[in-house]
């Protein structure tokens, strides 16, 4: 077999090209790749002898070629998601998640370094204030809420009122004005939400599993309940009313937004009742206006008193004339004191009716827990007071009739006759205080004489189901506008003064 | 393999890696294409075409990692395509003849490769190659001449290595025939003179 191989290789290695067919093959070669150049891309660049140093010394390393590019936009959406994307997720967490430490240590801490004023770092405050009570009722809501976060959110209720009131003393001594005004807006907030815990109260209970320790409604509520007991007493009427009515302007230009942006899935029940609160507080707003303009006709005035008073000072005439004038200075500065008082009063529950009105629309939980009407209670127009008053009167009309064709017991007549006389008289003296303009005279005779008069039917008929039956029909002829309304007082008072007749 | 044995003196460079290639492989495939076609100026025409293939295939971006069983294939085809040129019905006809037939026991056995060609004159056998039909001679060339492997071989032309084997051992038996034949018409032309 080798021998084979040997001798067969032998002769074929004697079959070779020739030197010359070897060249001239090599050159048509060599010509065709000239003919034929490699594309740029797979040409390799000749390397200098630096370059091949370098790559002895970097060969042990690996390398990676990556885009500058690819680097960049991958820092760029890095930065994104860290200092964009994290904390928007976090805005949204809840205690107990992963990224509320983030939401409230970091999130709200930058925000409350922005808030520059003392002013704004109050209204802060309260804003988390109020973001840490609404958490509370989302966990809730959900279940979640164990002692321990109800605790920090008393704690957290705390803190944040302790600081918004730091905050308010230490405004106090240079900003007087603006400290009563952060005073007025962070207690309209406590009100508010004070008012939403005691209403939301059995809910809160309900959903907390403990049932006899003090739940969340308690232990939150109290906390709150504190932060109002704290409130400086500041007097208000150094506060220019105009910077209250900026105030309130803000919050319901912000209430007005707010219901725009909801009205699409609220119910029209709902909205109609939101627009109507709104409306109740406009009217506030305009009589707060008025008795603003009033006021300031009246300071006109006693100015010019003072200024009367001021002539004749000097003189020796019998001061008559002057103790007139300071005694009406003084009368009426008394006047204007009560009357700022009220305006001061009138505006702060405008505002808290606004904040009431905002976290209702603002937070879902408390529009699934409390229905507008017990957390902001309709406000009536004059008009609707009149027709009240007028509806009272026919009612005690009716009654009256129907007195007269019943046939009066001698035990009871003597009862009975005079109270529907002091009635009648009542129901006259109300017709007269309803043409003369005193509304607020006219609805408490128009009260009376109705209690009187149908406490009196009640006696003749002999039933106590009576006077139910009428405050049923009278509640249902005016429930679109009356709920929680004086009307109902009266019924309750109808009951009540029952023992008297 | 050339390529394989020297792992460390891979050139970086296309060019220079094709012309390295050209400067240890044309004399080999010289060989191999002039012993299948027997014209000295169509190998040399064959294993330019090859070389021009090769590099055409280079250009267009692929990566050769051997440069010889690469080639050694493109050879081939091009010698087949030449055949086809020249001698397209006798070549046919060859191929009809082997293709059928699966080959017996002692054709499929490398040793009866062995024990057969133990007898054969290389030399001889060398000079009668050109008489044999391709298929044979083919496998017969790169078995003995180029040195491949049943496996190598196997890639290169696209068939079993059952189907090499055997005609290997066919190729051979053809082979020797062919050498007692002319051993015998020597003998008998030395013999001739003498009884004449």
């Amino acid at each position: 077999m080798k021998q084979f191989n040997q001798q067969l290789q032998k002769k074929a290695d004697a079959v070779k090209m020739r030197v010359a067919e070897k060249r001239e093959l090599r050159e048509r070669v060599i010509s065709y790749m000239e003919y034929h150049p490699l594309p740029a891309e797979l040409k390799v660049a000749t390397k200098s002898r630096t370059a091949l140093a370098k790559e002895i010394m970097s060969d042990p390393f690996w390398v990676f070629n990556i885009n500058t590019k690819y680097v960049q936009s991958g820092l760029v959406l890095g930065a994104l998601i860290l200092f964009v994307g994290v904390p928007t997720l976090a805005e949204k967490s809840l205690p107990g998640d992963i990224l509320y430490n983030m939401k409230v240590s970091v999130n709200e801490e930058i925000r409350s370094t922005l808030a520059f004023s003392p002013y704004a770092k109050v209204e802060w405050e309260a804003e988390r204030l109020e973001r840490r009570l609404s958490e509370a009722r989302l966990l809730s809501q959900a279940g979640r809420l164990t002692e321990a976060v109800e605790q920090e959110v008393a704690d957290a209720v705390k803190k944040h009122s302790d600081s918004a009131h730091e905050t308010i003393l230490a405004m106090h001594e240079t900003d007087s004005e603006n400290a009563i005004l952060a005073e007025i807006a962070f207690a309209s907030v406590l009100e508010a939400q004070a008012d939403i815990l005691n209403l939301q109260g059995p809910v809160t209970l309900a959903v907390s599993d403990a049932t006899d320790e003090p739940t969340v409604a308690t232990t939150i509520a109290l906390a709150v309940a504190d932060a109002r007991t704290q409130t400086e007493n500041f007097d208000p009427s150094a506060v220019t009313p105009e910077k209250l009515f900026a105030l309130i302007e803000r919050d319901t230009t912000y209430a007005e937004e707010l219901f725009g942006s909801i009205s699409s899935d609220t119910s029209k029940e709902e909205a109609d009742s939101i627009d109507r609160r709104l409306g109740d507080i406009g009217r506030k707003v305009v009589l707060a206006q008025e008795k603003m303009a009033m006021l300031v006709e009246m300071g006109i005035t006693v100015e010019t008193v003072e200024a009367a008073s001021d002539i004749q000072p000097s003189t020796e005439v019998p001061t008559s004339t002057a103790e007139l004038s300071v005694a009406l200075t003084t009368s009426s500065t008394n006047v204007r004191e009560e009357e700022t008082k009220q305006l001061i009063a009138l505006l702060r529950t405008a505002l808290t009716d606004t904040r009431k009105l905002i976290s209702f629309m603002t937070d879902i939980e408390v529009r699934n827990s409390v229905t507008v009407e017990n957390l902001v209670p309709i406000t009536l127009t004059d008009e609707e007071r009149t027709q009240l008053v007028e509806k009272q009167l026919r009612e005690i009309e009716v009654l009256r009739a129907e007195i007269d064709t019943l046939v009066i017991e001698p035990m009871l007549e003597e009862k009975i006759v005079p109270a529907v006389a002091e009635a009648v008289a009542k129901a006259e003296q109300a017709t007269a205080a309803l043409k003369s303009g005193l509304l607020a005279d006219a609805e408490v005779f128009a009260r009376e004489s109705l209690a009187l008069i149908t406490d009196s039917r009640a006696l003749l008929v002999g039933s106590a189901v009576l006077p139910e039956i009428i405050s049923g029909d009278i509640s249902t002829s005016t429930a679109t506008s009356t709920e929680g309304s004086p009307l109902e007082t009266t019924t309750e008072e109808a009951t009540s003064t029952e023992p008297e007749v | 393999m050339a390529v394989a044995s020297k792992p460390n003196n891979i050139p970086k460079d296309h060019e220079e890696r094709f012309l390295k290639a050209f400067d240890e492989y044309s004399d080999a495939l010289f060989r191999h294409a002039f012993l299948r076609i027997n014209d000295r100026e169509r190998a040399v025409d064959v294993v330019h075409d090859a070389f021009a293939k090769v590099w055409t295939y280079v250009r267009a971006g692929h990566e050769i990692k051997s440069y010889r069983p690469f080639l050694y294939k493109v050879l081939n085809n091009l010698i087949i395509d030449e055949y086809r040129k020249t001698k397209e019905a006798s070549l046919d006809a060859l191929l009809e003849i082997d293709g059928i037939d699966e080959g017996t026991f002692a054709e499929l056995q490398e040793d009866g490769v062995d024990s057969m060609i133990a007898n054969l004159d290389g030399q001889k056998a060398f000079d009668l190659l050109s008489e044999l039909p391709d298929v044979y001679r083919e496998v017969l060339i790169l078995r003995f001449v180029d040195e491949l492997g049943p496996k190598e071989m196997s890639e290169l032309i696209e068939e079993t290595e059952n189907v090499i084997s055997v005609r290997l051992h066919r190729g051979l038996k053809l082979l020797q025939a062919l050498v007692e034949k002319a051993e015998s018409t020597a003998t008998g032309k030395r013999a001739k003179p003498k009884t004449t």
